[in-house]
């Protein structure tokens, strides 16, 4: 899918590198730490296994953020360690499941199979990822993720109270924001237009329930 | 044979009067604009709609519900084209190629060939339904959990080969949608798997919301980074119609789409979904040119979608035959039925032949109109694409939040889209690649229903998959396919490293 | 949440006060649309009695009954909506079996309380129960799977339709009366349950007569027993239970209507009324007969019997329920 990036050289200077290995594994660290503090919040005893997992995954966010593992593929190493960390997330929470009874799955078999074989590939993906050198993460664009976000939020805040027709407005004006070569006074007008729109169109042409203004209007 | 015209003929006269027509016009009409409409989907519609058709015939009733039907399952895929929002999870697959080829200027070429593609298949497959109706049912019921669970498989296996780059974390994908779509109430026991305690998790997460999250949001996300790909999308238009070569590449695709989704829409438990995979994959397969799939192939759309809809076709048959209903939409025909007094079951056929073939004309006559509605649209939703996309975005989020919410009136599931939005576009930071977890996601509950249904079939005896003949044939197909996959990207993969 | 609510409530008064717009009084009742949750998927029977029902309703109260699906967790996410709703009449919902009597023992999170957090308008129509099996499954008769389920119990597979669901409930209650505990196997829905069952690959089931009447005229499954009184003129041939030998196991599907706590009791008269009146009209009759589905005598209609009737459903349900084990 990225084409940016067309070889497996490396984009960021070396100290750019550095730096974001440093972020990189911390975050990992910290949140290799908070599940592992939750793990002692649950029901039932999370297994050794799990929680020694726990551990070394913190080990290895450190090592990173050290630049004590040298970090070869930032794409395989991050991908794969986030989706280490969210298998044992699943591991700690169908914790509580009941397993097999018999020949009978139970509702905590097939999720913990999951994530286990999951954790296993991923466990794959990110040593890999510190053999073969690989693309560097091409840098996030924050006023997209955040415009766009905080739109979708916005509308799920408003529709409920406030109606369509100012949920739809206030998430039109939001998100346009998220452009760069947006001009306010076109946003306001696209804005209106699809507004008008989306009211006439979802509640009579569709025939949807939903309220188009506040409650108690 | 003679009986087969006989009963069509029969069928066409029912189905062409102008009452009927026109209900089956307003129908795919109505479904097309529903497909169009991100989230907002054929078994909302065709409910909002049921009471509208309490005062029609019964016939015209269900010509115009079926109508929306199709229309929604083709609106789906306008949509996956032109913006990468995948209406129904049978489009993914058309979001693979389709909208690469909007972003090279070719979103004419790949609508045409969608329209082109499904009537294809939906004549073909309307012609099976009438003449191999019965015997196919026959087949559907050799399908016990054992096999399902093998078919579901081998899905997943066609998701590890429709993945561009590595193997391995496509599979790593895979495992991610199954995981996701454990969250929810467990079927056998009802109880809560990893909900978190939200109550909104219970009945899980739908697929709506991961797949416009992930797609349509994650897509958008990408875009915004540089404005250079918003150039794409907008200017050099090369031509709305398919060109010569490209009707004679798509040929093939075409009707190798068409006998998959046939066959595999006759299975009620997820045999349509995996129809438009299957499709894909088989073409990347036999294509000589493997590497253009996922960058604007347009055997890429033509053989998912004429999969799909031959897949959506032949689904009817079980309602047809045995009256009952293969998915949600079906069910929700089998209750327009009964509300007209038609108790729809194996005696349809004989009780009431002008209504049943009355409605497999009116398939046909459906496909029909979705060709003359489509292929004079296909102009305008390339215009659409001109529109600025500082514009454009805006109106496919207050379009994509409308249709989540509409779902089930919840804003939570709004909520959760957006972060299936970040996640996408995530993940394509990290070069995973989200359609196979989409398929993952898909497939995740019906392979363990259907794996904990034979586990307790059989009290345990895991060997029956392998025992039992159909489910024993689909694991060593799967077999052989993830081994096709494995072994040359295991020795590609030292070389792909300097080629690419 | 409800002191909150309170606090909205008493703001929207002010409100509409202030605006000049006074609150819909029970003499205009009903002055728009009235919303009728229905916790099941459209197309199903509570959905389609539903839908029958509300439509000759409509025309006694002039304004249309909308449906509307709110589908989970066996039906209780729309009884819990309805919970929550206003109490002013404009949103009723339909309870059933399942949510109604079922769902105190299912659930031990249930978030309401089907005695108390409602009101009754009455007894819509029930779907009556049938034993049903594979078309190539030994005994005979009801006496003889009797036999033969206790004889076999081990071996046996019994479907239903997942737990919460009409179908898993009224299992529960065969198998409590014959003693038994055969392996279930679940599935997603009426839909491919009863698809197992014509493909044989389970045993036998218990379902509602509305999904099964085709299958049986069809001959791809065959029916022991139907769990009522009488037999039901869409399956004549079908013995009933008692006939059969098997007097316990009685059971119904009912779908009835209710409404929020507290609504005002002339809107609860209105509404009462109007289903009353529905369940006398001919065409309704007909409608709601062509489904196999039993219409309550008079004597079963209205608020008071309604009542009655969930206190002794939970009465009977919930031992049948705590004594098949824990389902989570």
């Amino acid at each position: 899918m990225s084409d940016a990036t067309p070889s497996g050289e490396w984009s960021r200077s070396a100290d750019a590198r550095r730096q974001y290995n440093l972020v990189g594994g911390i975050i990992l660290a910290v949140a290799a730490l908070g599940l592992f503090v939750w793990s002692f919040w649950v029901n039932n005893p999370v297994p050794l296994p799990v929680r020694s997992s726990i551990i070394i995954f913190f080990a290895v966010g450190i090592a990173i953020s050290a630049g004590l593992l040298r970090v070869q593929n930032p794409q395989d190493v991050y991908g794969g360690m986030a989706l280490i960390l969210l298998s044992l997330t699943a591991l700690v929470a169908s914790n509580d499941l009941p397993g097999m009874r018999g020949f009978a799955f139970g509702p905590g078999t097939a999720p913990r199979l999951f994530a286990f074989l999951l954790a296993i590939l991923s466990l794959g993906v990110v040593v890999v990822g510190f053999l073969k050198r690989g693309p560097d993460i091409t840098g996030y664009k924050i006023q997209g993720v955040v415009f766009i976000i905080g739109s979708i939020l916005a509308f799920a805040a408003c529709i409920r109270p406030l109606g369509l027709v100012i949920a739809s407005f206030a998430t039109v004006v939001i998100c346009a924001a998220a452009a760069e070569d947006g001009k306010w006074r076109e946003t306001l007008i696209v804005a209106i237009v699809i507004t008008i729109f989306c009211s006439f169109l979802f509640p009579y042409g569709l025939n949807l329930p939903f309220q188009l203004w506040p409650r108690f209007w | 044979m003679h009986d087969l015209i006989a009963n069509l003929w029969l069928g066409m006269s029912v189905a062409f009067t102008f009452t009927n027509v026109s209900l089956c016009l307003i129908g795919a009409l109505v479904g097309t604009l529903i497909g169009v409409l991100p989230g907002i989907g054929s078994l909302a519609t065709i409910a909002m709609l049921l009471p509208i058709t309490f005062g029609l015939p019964p016939v015209g009733a269900l010509i115009m519900l079926a109508g929306i039907y199709y229309g929604a399952q083709y609106g789906g895929s306008t949509t996956s084209i032109l913006v990468n929002i995948p209406g129904e999870s049978s489009s993914v697959v058309t979001c693979l190629d389709g909208h690469e080829m909007a972003k090279q200027g070719r979103a004419g070429p790949a609508l045409a060939i969608a329209a082109i593609g499904s009537f294809f298949a939906g004549c073909v497959a309307t012609v099976l339904v009438a003449a191999l109706g019965a015997p196919l049912t026959a087949m559907a019921l050799l399908f016990g959990p054992a096999e399902y669970f093998s078919l579901m498989v081998l899905g997943l296996i066609f998701a590890v080969v429709l993945a561009k780059g590595s193997v391995l974390k496509a599979l790593t994908m895979i495992l991610t949608g199954l995981l996701l779509s454990m969250i929810g109430s467990d079927l056998e026991t009802g109880a809560e798997r990893m909900t978190w305690g939200v109550p909104e998790l219970s009945d899980g997460i739908g697929f709506v919301v991961v797949g416009m999250g992930m797609f349509g949001f994650g897509e958008i996300l990408r875009n915004l980074e540089s404005p250079g790909s918003r150039e794409i999308i907008n200017t050099k238009v090369t031509g709305l119609m398919p060109t010569l070569p490209d009707l004679k590449a798509s040929a093939g695709a075409i009707g190798r789409g068409t006998v998959i989704g046939s066959l595999l829409g006759i299975l009620p438990g997820g045999g349509a979904i995996i129809a438009s995979f299957a499709a894909y994959t088989l073409e990347k397969k036999v294509s000589k040119n493997p590497l253009r799939f996922g960058r604007g192939a347009i055997e890429g759309v033509a053989a998912p979608e004429a999969a799909n809809n031959a897949a959506a076709q032949t689904s009817f048959i079980p309602l047809l035959t045995l009256g009952i209903p293969p998915n949600p939409v079906m069910a929700l025909m089998v209750g327009a039925m009964t509300i007209h007094g038609i108790v729809p079951g194996p005696q349809v056929m004989t009780k009431q032949p002008e209504l049943f073939w009355g409605m497999i004309a009116s398939m046909w006559l459906g496909n029909l109109m979705l060709i003359v509605i489509n292929l004079p649209l296909v102009g305008m939703w390339v215009r659409l694409l001109r529109v600025p996309y500082r514009h454009l975005f805006p109106m496919i989020v207050i379009f994509c939040c409308i249709g989540v919410y509409s779902l089930n009136n919840a804003p939570f599931d709004v909520s959760l889209t957006a972060i299936f939005g970040v996640v996408g576009y995530w993940l394509v930071k990290h070069d995973f690649e989200p359609a196979p977890m989409i398929l993952g996601f898909v497939l995740g509950p019906l392979m363990e229903e259907n794996l904990r249904r034979a586990m307790l079939i059989a009290r345990g005896d895991a060997t029956v998959f392998l025992t039992r003949p159909i489910s024993g044939t689909l694991l060593a197909i799967a077999f052989v396919m993830l081994a096709l996959a494995v072994l040359p990207s295991l020795r590609a993969k030292r070389e792909e490293v300097f080629t690419e | 949440m409800s002191s909150s609510r309170t606090l909205a409530g008493v703001l929207a008064g002010i409100f509409a006060l202030a605006v000049g717009i006074a609150p819909a009084v029970a003499q205009d009742y009903p002055s728009r649309a009235i919303t009728v949750i229905v916790p099941f998927a459209a197309g199903g029977p509570t959905d389609v009695i539903g839908r029958i029902v509300g439509d000759h309703m409509s025309k006694t109260l002039g304004h249309t009954l909308v449906i509307e699906n709110v589908v989970g967790a066996g039906g209780t996410t729309g009884i819990t909506r309805a919970k929550r709703a206003k109490n002013d009449g404009y949103t009723i919902a339909m309870g059933h079996l399942g949510t109604q009597a079922a769902a105190p023992a299912l659930y031990p999170n249930l978030q309401y309380d089907p005695v108390n957090d409602f009101e009754p308008i009455g007894l819509a129509a029930g779907t009556p129960i049938l034993i049903l099996a594979r078309k190539d499954f030994a005994p005979k008769d009801l006496k003889e799977f009797v036999e033969y389920v206790k004889k076999n119990e081990k071996t046996l597979n019994m479907a239903h339709a997942g737990v919460g669901s009409v179908s898993f409930t009224t299992c529960l209650l065969l198998n409590h009366i014959l003693k038994v505990k055969p392996t279930s196997i679940p599935y997603q829905g009426t839909g491919p349950s009863m698809n197992a069952l014509v493909g044989g690959q389970v045993d036998y089931m218990c379902d509602q007569i509305v999904n099964a009447v085709p299958q049986v005229q069809g001959g791809t499954i065959k029916a022991y027993a139907i769990a009522t009184e009488q037999r039901n003129p869409s399956l004549p041939n079908v013995p009933t239970s008692k006939e059969g030998g098997l007097p316990e196991f009685q059971a119904s599907a009912w779908n009835a209507l209710i409404a929020p706590k507290d609504t005002p009791k002339p809107i609860m008269e209105k509404l009462s009324a109007a289903l009353d009146k529905a369940l006398d009209d001919e065409v309704t009759r007909k409608r709601l007969l062509e489904l196999g589905s039993d219409i309550p005598g008079k004597d079963r209609r209205g608020g008071p019997a309604l009542a009655a009737l969930v206190k002794s459903e939970i009465a009977k349900w919930t031992p049948v329920i705590k004594a098949a084990g824990p389902t989570n």
